[in-house]
Formats: C-alpha cells, sequence, structure tokens
C-alpha cells in the first residue's frame, strides 16, 4: 500500500470517513467562527462558504460544523483563515485526529514546519499509528534540523510497514549523519523495485561519498527527473468534498487529470458542461477526459466543439490530431498537427508528433526536420527523440549522423541503454570498432538490457573477427 | 565595533532607512496591468547600481515595464540617475539610457573594454545593448552587436567564458509567452490571477554570445551545448564552482530543474545541476527558482549558492563541497523560517561588516492571496534580513526586513552597492508598481571595512576575479560578481567587513586568467584599487 503516492490523496478512495458523531466538549472560550472575504468570488464559491460559515455560527459549540468550515477554506485557497478554524475545531473536540493533523499539513504548507510540527504532535496524540503523520513529521523534523526526531519518525513509520518512505526517510537521515553505507544499504533494496528518481539520487550521494563515482554517475543520470517521493494519505481524501465552485473544481479536475485519474476528473468537470458549455479550459479537460477513459466519439464531440468557438486554441487541435492518429486516419492527424503547429509554433509536442507520424509513413527527411524542431522548441525529453531519430538514420545506412544523434541522446542521459547499443553498432558500421567497444562496455555497466548488449555484442565481435584492424578511430 | 548584538536586540535599531524619494529617485514602477492577467507583469522591475559616468560613484539605473498593450509609450521608459556623489540623485533626462521596451532586467559591464559601463537590458521582447561613451551617455548598438534576443528574456550576465580578456554575455529566457496566447488562471480561492508558469507549457532556451572582441557578438548557443536544456528560467551568476579555472554558469528555474553549465574549456558547457546536487532540493523537489546569489557563506575559499523560492518553499543553500553541492538549507538555518513569503531579490553580503555575509530578500507574491497586506497590491509582503552568525546560521533580523517599520510592497529586483561611499552596503529594491526603495545602511556598531576596485590591466572591472583578504587570522574571500540577485547588477567593487580589525594584512587576487598576485597590506575605512599587473605574482 505504501508505495510512491500522489499529491494529497486526491486519487485515493475514501478510507477513513470522519466522524460524524465527534463528541462537542467545547470551552465556551473559543472564539467565533473565522470569516473571509469574498468581494468579487466565484459566486459558486461564496454561497458554499456562507453556508458553511452559518452552520459553524448556528452550532458554536460543534466541532464537527468548525472543521467543516476549516476544510471548506483549506480546499479553496483560504489557508490562514483554515489553520485558525482547524485549531479551532480542535479546541472544541481534542479528540479528533483530523484537526490538528490538516492544520499542521496547512501550516507546513504556509512554511511554518515549526507551527506544523507542534500541531502533527496533537494528532499522534490522538492518532499514533497513522502513517503518513510519521512521515511528515519527519520531513519536518529534517527541516527544521531535529535529525533525532527525524529518525526516530522515520523508524516509527517503518514499525508500522510504511514501506519505501520510510526507508527513504531513514536513508536521508544517514546522509545526513554522513554514514553512507548505511544510507546505501536502505536503498538498494528499496530501489530495485521501485525505481524512482528522487532514490537514485539519494543513492547517487551515497555512492559518491563511498567513491564509486561509475555508480554514482549512473544513479544522478537516472535520477534526472525532479520527482519527489510522495505517499498515499487516506484521511485527507474527504476535503476533496470540500472543493467549491466552477473554478476551484475545474482546477481540481485537471490535477486529477494530470495524476491519471479521469473518471474522477470527469466526474467533477461533467456537471459544469451545461452551464459553462463554451468555456475554453472546461471543455479542454473534458476532451483529455474522455480521451483518458477511451470515450473517441466524446471527446471527439467536445474538442470539436471546442475549436468551434476558440478557433486559436492549440490544444484542440493536437488532441483531435492524437484522435484521428489512433484511429488511423493519418492524413487528417497531420491536418490538425499543422494547425497546431500554426497555432502553437514553439509547443515541441505537435512537431514531435508530426515527426513520429511521417516517420511511420517513411518520409525520413520531413521527419527528422519535424524531430530537430520537437528539440529546438524545448521537447521534454530530447534524448528519446535524438534515439528515435538516430534510428532513423541508422535505418537509412547514414552512419555518421546516426552516430551523431545517439552520441547527443547519451551526453543527455548517461544511463540510456539502448542509446549507447545503437551507438555502439552505428560505430560498427563506421569502423570506429575502439569507440564500439567503449559504448557497448558501458551499456553493459548499466545492466538493464542483457539480450541487446549481447546482440550487440555479437555484431561487435563477428566484425572484429572479420577485421580485428578496423578501427578508424 | 564589530560583534553588534543578535538582530532584534538593542532594541531593535534598524539596519536601513528608505530613502528613495528625498534622495532624488523619483521613478515609480509601471507593471502595465489593466485588468487582464498578462504574465509578464507580474515578474518585471529590474536594477542596476554602477558608475557609469566614472566618477567614482554609484549611479542607478531602473528598468521599467510600461504597457503590453501599448509598448513603447511614455511611461514604460527605463531611466538613468546620476549620483552627486552624496548618495543624491538626479534624472539623467538626455543619457540615451531610456530603452522603451517592456522591461525586465539590466547587466553592467565593459562589453568594449573601453573602460566604461555598458548597459545590456533585458525585455519582454528585443532585449538592448546600450554603449556607454563614457560620460554616461548611451547608443544603442544592438543591432551591430547582434544580441537581441528576441524573447523574454530575465537574467543577464556579462562574463569573460572563455579567458580571453572580453565579456561574453548570458541571456537567460524565461517563457515562450505571447498575449495572444495567453491563459485564464484562477487563486483557488477562485480570483482571476497570474498563471503559474508550468501552466505554458513552454520553457525557453537560454542565450550564450560570445564577445568577439570588435564590439560584435557571435551567437554560440547551440555549440556552446546550451541548447539542449529549456527552463523558466529568472536568476543566473557565474563563479568558477569547481576551481578549475574556468567560469561556469548557474541558472534558477521557476519550477523546473536548476541548471549548473559547467564550463569544459573551449565555449563548450554540460548542464550538471543534478548530477553536482543543486539541480532540486535535498527531498527532491524543483523549487520555483526566482533570484539568486553566490558567496562564500562558510569561508572555505569556494563560493555557496542560494536560491530564494516560492511562499511554502524553503530556500535552498547549496554549499559547495568542492565537486559537487550540498543541500544544507537547513544546517544554516534557513530551513524552518524562509518559506513564509514569496522572495525574488537576493543578496549575500555583510551589512553590518562583522566579516560575516547576511541576507537581504525583497518578496512578493505571484498570485493572490488570502489577504492584502498593504493598500492597493493583493501581491505585497515584507522583505526580510538575515544576519551571519559565528556558528555559521543566518538568525532573521528584527524589526521585520531591518527597517523601523517593515516593508510590505510587491518586491522584486534587488541591486546592492555603496551609495554614499559611507562603508554601508545599501540597497536598491524595485517595487511593482511603486517606488522603489533606496535602502541606506543604519546598522547598528557597524565594524570597519574595506573594499577593492579590482580591474584588469585594461581598467575593465575583473568580473569573475576573485579576492582573498587576511587579517586578524582570519581569510575571507570574496568575487567581483555584479550578476546575480534577481533582474540586477550590483556595485562590482569587492567588500569587506573586518569587524574591530583596522587593516587587512594582505589582500590576493585571482584574476581570470589563472594567475593570482598578492598586493600587501591595506588599511580600512577606504576603497583601493587593485590593478592586474600591479601586485606581486603569488599563489593562490
Amino acid at each position: 500500500m505504501w508505495t510512491r503516492g500522489l499529491p494529497l490523496g486526491c486519487l485515493v478512495a475514501l478510507a477513513v470517513a470522519l466522524s460524524p458523531a465527534c463528541s462537542d466538549t467545547a470551552e465556551s472560550s473559543i472564539d467565533a467562527p473565522v470569516a473571509v472575504a469574498l468581494e468579487g468570488a466565484d459566486p459558486d464559491l461564496a454561497g458554499f462558504v456562507a453556508d458553511r460559515l452559518a452552520a459553524a455560527r448556528a452550532a458554536p459549540q460543534s466541532a464537527e460544523m468548525r472543521g467543516r468550515l476549516a476544510m471548506t477554506y483549506d480546499m479553496n485557497g483560504f489557508p490562514d483563515a483554515a489553520a485558525a478554524t482547524y485549531g479551532q475545531a480542535a479546541a472544541l473536540d481534542s479528540a479528533v485526529f483530523e484537526w490538528p493533523y490538516f492544520r499542521a499539513l496547512v501550516l507546513a504548507k504556509q512554511g511554518d514546519t515549526a507551527a506544523a510540527l507542534e500541531s502533527v504532535e496533537l494528532a499522534l496524540g490522538v492518532d499514533p499509528d497513522y502513517i503518513p503523520a510519521w512521515l511528515w513529521r519527519g520531513a519536518w523534523s529534517l527541516d527544521q534540523g531535529a535529525v533525532e526526531a527525524a529518525a526516530t519518525s522515520y523508524r516509527r513509520a517503518e514499525a508500522l510497514d510504511a514501506g519505501s518512505p520510510a526507508a527513504a526517510g531513514l536513508a536521508q537521515v544517514a546522509l545526513r549523519r554522513e554514514q553512507p553505507e548505511e544510507a546505501v544499504a536502505l536503498l538498494e533494496p528499496v530501489n530495485a523495485g521501485l525505481r524512482h528518481p528522487h532514490l537514485y539520487r539519494m543513492l547517487g550521494r551515497a555512492y559518491r561519498a563511498l567513491g564509486r563515482s561509475d555508480d554514482a554517475r549512473i544513479a544522478f543520470a537516472r535520477g534526472r527527473l525532479a520527482e519527489p517521493l510522495q505517499w498515499l494519505d487516506p484521511r485527507q481524501a474527504p476535503k476533496a468534498d470540500y472543493i467549491a465552485g466552477f473554478t476551484g473544481q475545474r482546477v481540481h479536475a485537471q490535477k486529477l487529470l494530470r495524476a491519471g485519474d479521469a473518471e474522477g476528473a470527469l466526474d467533477l468537470l461533467e456537471p459544469w458542461r451545461e452551464k459553462h458549455r463554451d468555456d475554453e479550459a472546461l471543455l479542454s479537460s473534458l476532451g483529455w477526459g474522455y480521451m483518458s477513459t477511451q470515450q473517441w466519439e466524446r471527446a471527439l464531440e467536445v474538442l470539436e466543439h471546442g475549436l468551434s468557438v476558440h478557433p486559436g486554441n492549440y490544444y484542440f487541435h493536437f488532441n483531435i490530431a492524437r484522435l484521428h492518429r489512433d484511429r488511423g486516419d493519418a492524413d487528417a492527424a497531420e491536418k490538425h498537427l499543422l494547425r497546431a503547429i500554426a497555432v502553437g509554433p514553439t509547443q515541441p509536442a505537435p512537431h514531435q508528433e508530426l515527426g513520429m507520424l511521417r516517420s511511420r509513413q517513411g518520409r525520413h527527411d520531413e521527419a527528422l526536420e519535424a524531430f530537430d524542431a520537437a528539440i529546438r522548441h524545448g521537447a521534454k525529453q530530447p534524448e528519446q527523440i535524438l534515439q528515435t531519430s538516430g534510428v532513423v538514420e541508422a535505418a537509412r545506412g547514414r552512419w555518421a549522423e546516426a552516430i551523431d544523434r545517439f552520441q547527443r541522446a547519451v551526453d543527455l542521459d548517461p544511463s540510456f541503454t539502448m542509446a549507447y547499443i545503437h551507438l555502439a553498432r552505428s560505430l560498427v558500421e563506421a569502423g570506429r570498432v575502439g569507440e564500439a567497444e567503449e559504448a557497448l562496455a558501458w551499456a553493459e555497466r548499466l545492466a538493464t538490457h542483457p539480450r541487446d548488449v549481447a546482440a550487440a555484442r555479437k555484431v561487435l565481435a563477428a566484425r572484429m573477427g572479420a577485421d580485428p584492424q578496423a578501427d578508424e578511430s | 565595533m564589530a560583534g553588534c548584538s543578535d538582530g532584534g536586540s538593542g532594541a531593535g535599531a534598524p539596519w536601513f532607512a528608505d530613502e528613495a524619494a528625498p534622495r532624488g529617485l523619483d521613478f515609480r514602477h509601471v507593471s502595465g496591468f489593466e485588468g487582464r492577467h498578462l504574465m509578464p507583469e507580474i515578474v518585471g522591475g529590474g536594477a542596476a547600481l554602477a558608475d557609469v559616468d566614472g566618477d567614482g560613484d554609484l549611479d542607478a539605473y531602473l528598468v521599467q515595464s510600461g504597457s503590453l498593450h501599448r509598448p513603447g509609450s511614455d511611461q514604460g521608459r527605463n531611466r538613468l540617475y546620476l549620483n552627486d556623489g552624496t548618495g543624491n540623485f538626479a534624472f539623467a533626462a538626455d543619457a540615451g539610457a531610456d530603452d522603451p521596451g517592456y522591461g525586465m532586467g539590466v547587466a553592467a559591464g565593459d562589453y568594449d573594454n573601453d573602460g566604461d559601463v555598458d548597459f545590456y537590458v533585458t525585455n519582454y521582447g528585443p532585449n538592448v545593448l546600450l554603449r556607454n561613451d563614457g560620460a554616461g551617455r548611451f547608443e544603442n548598438v544592438t543591432a551591430t552587436a547582434g544580441v537581441a534576443d528576441p524573447g523574454w528574456s530575465t537574467a543577464a550576465a556579462f562574463l569573460d567564458l572563455d579567458g580571453d580578456g572580453d565579456l561574453d554575455l548570458m541571456v537567460v529566457n524565461y517563457l515562450n509567452w505571447s498575449a495572444d496566447r495567453e491563459i485564464e488562471c484562477y487563486s483557488p480561492n477562485g480570483f482571476k490571477t497570474y498563471c503559474p508558469p508550468a501552466n505554458y507549457n513552454a520553457p525557453a532556451r537560454d542565450r550564450l554570445y560570445r564577445n568577439n572582441g570588435d564590439g560584435t557578438f557571435t551567437d554560440i548557443t547551440e555549440a556552446a551545448g546550451v541548447g539542449t536544456a529549456f527552463g523558466n528560467g529568472l536568476g543566473a551568476l557565474g563563479a568558477d564552482f569547481d576551481a578549475d579555472g574556468r567560469t561556469d554558469l548557474f541558472v534558477a528555474n521557476d519550477m523546473m530543474v536548476n541548471q549548473l553549465w559547467v564550463n569544459r574549456g573551449d565555449l563548450k558547457f554540460a548542464d550538471e545541476a543534478m548530477f553536482r546536487g543543486c539541480g532540486v532540493d535535498e527531498h527532491g523537489t524543483a523549487k520555483a527558482g526566482m533570484g539568486v546569489a553566490a558567496g562564500d557563506v562558510d569561508d572555505d575559499g569556494d563560493a555557496d549558492l542560494l536560491v530564494v523560492n516560492l511562499q511554502g518553499q524553503t530556500d535552498s543553500f547549496f554549499r559547495n563541497e568542492g565537486a559537487w553541492f550540498e543541500d544544507a538549507t537547513e544546517e544554516v538555518g534557513l530551513g524552518a523560517v524562509s518559506g513564509r513569503y514569496t522572495r525574488f531579490g537576493v543578496v549575500l553580503a555583510d551589512f553590518d561588516n562583522d566579516g560575516r555575509l547576511d541576507i537581504y530578500q525583497a518578496n512578493g507574491r505571484v498570485d493572490r492571496g488570502e489577504g492584502v497586506l498593504a493598500e492597493n497590491d493583493e501581491f505585497a509582503e515584507p522583505n526580510v534580513l538575515y544576519r551571519g552568525g559565528a556558528n555559521g546560521r543566518f538568525v532573521e533580523v528584527l524589526p521585520l526586513g531591518g527597517t523601523a517599520a517593515p516593508l510590505v510592497r510587491t518586491s522584486r529586483g534587488l541591486a546592492i552597492g555603496d551609495v554614499d561611499d559611507d562603508g554601508g552596503l545599501d540597497l536598491l529594491v524595485v517595487n511593482r508598481d511603486a517606488a522603489p526603495y533606496l535602502l541606506m545602511n543604519r546598522a547598528p556598531n557597524r565594524g570597519n571595512w574595506v573594499r577593492f576596485r579590482v580591474r584588469l590591466a585594461s581598467g575593465r572591472d575583473a568580473h569573475g576575479a576573485m579576492v582573498a583578504a587576511e587579517f586578524g587570522g582570519k581569510r575571507l574571500t570574496r568575487a567581483v560578481r555584479p550578476e546575480g540577485s534577481y533582474l540586477a547588477s550590483s556595485d562590482p567593487r569587492v567588500h569587506f567587513g573586518l569587524g574591530d580589525t583596522a587593516s587587512v594584512q594582505d589582500a590576493k587576487v585571482l584574476w581570470p586568467s589563472g594567475a593570482a598576485e598578492t598586493f600587501g597590506g591595506f588599511e580600512a575605512g577606504a576603497t583601493h584599487d587593485l590593478r592586474e599587473g600591479a601586485g606581486a605574482p603569488a599563489s593562490w
């Protein structure tokens, strides 16, 4: 269960509902509910907030009502009011875990990790077995420089079967304590299954400290993506019900889409379709959601409607192109890709898509032109495009051009095994056997594609056997 | 004398007083916001402190944004103010430095080696190179020089990257953005606001120009290898981080991995930020890098990095370990306190002259927050000041920001220099849609000081040179580094706080050429010239 998670528990099913039967043990000294300024805000949001505020005022001793108001503030961009109101809810009923826990999360997001730690201690006093609270306590303790407290937190999480996040936290503690051997011992078994960039980076630091420079280089290359380790936090899930108003729900739906929960996103978006039928962002998100759930006809209908009211929208063209591509209509796909490029010439994705499409059609020069444009405009993984375009060149026997592309790919990503293999094979074809041997040796060192490496090794051996002197380098 | 008490004690004596208006800086920044949130409006506002007329004092150059709706209108011109030698300024209306572009920042440097300071102004739209005639009058030579990057540029830096004696130019770009492709964004509480850069999915490529030595530049972005990486760049500076004798480049990216362009020689660079540990923070997060400062915080002779970020994200203090960086943010005391505001301008400098680097940060939100902290400014936040402590940790100075009353505006560009030459480093802060702050140093119990103007044989400020000063049993290292902070260019002179020591026993310079010279002892309380070739050869 405790694997790499997603932001703020927004994807998980409700695991633990807030207890509706929280006891109201309020002192009469609790302040009145906090109100926020809503002039100019989304009317749906303003109405939702007003209702929750009225409910809290009507039941001033109810921790439950105060907590609901706090969640409303929390999920709709009023963090100061949320922190204060969670505090009030906790004061009204100190037996509820959620109020101090949610308060801690708000405070940490605001940059006040000292206060967050105080609040999470209160939460853990109520439920000492909730793993995410211990993991947060560990992370915030590290930010505070409290390495011992962090170690205690992660050990506690580990004892509760937290898995990789606890191991990663303990490794971070070990690195702080300049104990790289311990960090390696913690990280290698966890990362063998998880292969997470953050774990690779920590491994890289540990290897470097141990003088294992090749291992460090590979680990850092594999940790290139900026991705922190996250974890599931099911007790946060109910907060999503308090996102109010069109814009709030639309933004939340986009987060769900990015995280892969298209169905959850569509549940939020579809009710707004009638009221905001021409809204550009809504239509774009709906199109994305329908495509992700393979509702092709609905996706096409939404995107084409979007294009009819927003003809300059790049995403509508791009996504319609992808729909046509998936249906095998290359001409229609190309037409929309060219329109997408005309609208957004510096967006790399349609150039890349066009390159793939033309490559499949055997239009190699045009494909390479499109691939190069994608790289020039900042494609997200240029090494992949260089590898693909290198294969195009290699297929035509243009070894020097292929070598150049494969070399650039491995310069960008020294852990890219397949690019090294292709580089080695191209170097062999170019008669540069010594360099091919070096490239292949590094590919072997990476230890990810043994069959491909072995096949390339055979080619290299055959070539060396045929002409052991062949090496222009 | 040095050794002043912790900030906040001493009855909260302020360290700075804003004297922009009484000292003649009547500039007012204009973002051009007219109801539709256009992204450049929230990040502009740069400044330079440089001696443009060669009279020995620091003049002020303020970069105006203007209007994206009516580009080139009169409200959108940069302004140069000349210092009369006492820290009072007069608007130089006829200086020719009034570029009308939608301005972002400025780099100052003598690109043509003629002994005066030129300006490179970054804009949304084509950038501008302004050549100084030596008397503080400027001519737009962009077309001749070939440096009009047409994108949306933010930071820029003049640095000699190939060691040939002239200044090359690094230009950092933020986004591939245009007004007709602006998108609508909302804050979580439903108000329209500015978008996060990631929403545009349009990171930009930075640009590197080689100085040809004849007044022209060649775009070597591709050949240098800099064209392979894209980012939302906002801050940049150079330093020889790995002590191999070549100047490397660091670029702070907004919500993307930072870049560390390691100089391989022959104007070839490789981005090794992730490998060397300054691409993301200790937790693996690519933060919203805005401004960046470099300085030898731990007094081990190399340049450490401080990158400032968005509210909720701590600063990133990357301690230089020689061949790599460690995220030591918490160890220097910035882990617990630095995430309260959204920080843009940042400097590491010794304000109280106690021999330890302090920090000033210029702050202001990028989207509408919950409460409005200043009238008519929904993005305003207070600036902050930290004092460097003897234990290597920074401690916040109170009153907040080191001024008698907190300064609460949407602050952006931040330049540093001693404008009244009294030995205390002053600050120039640009505020969005408001007047700037000119923060005159009034730190209580300031220590002794010495300052060096470090110049090559040609007379140009030796950007990238390192100066080591030995005094009182200590050896401190500082650099000639006008670039850095946010959209700013600062005084290139090298300032040392000496505490209660009255003189420097020896000052050594490591020149960009790799040669080192020793210049002997100097008395405190004055600025001294260190000219290449005038010292005795020495080992660094």
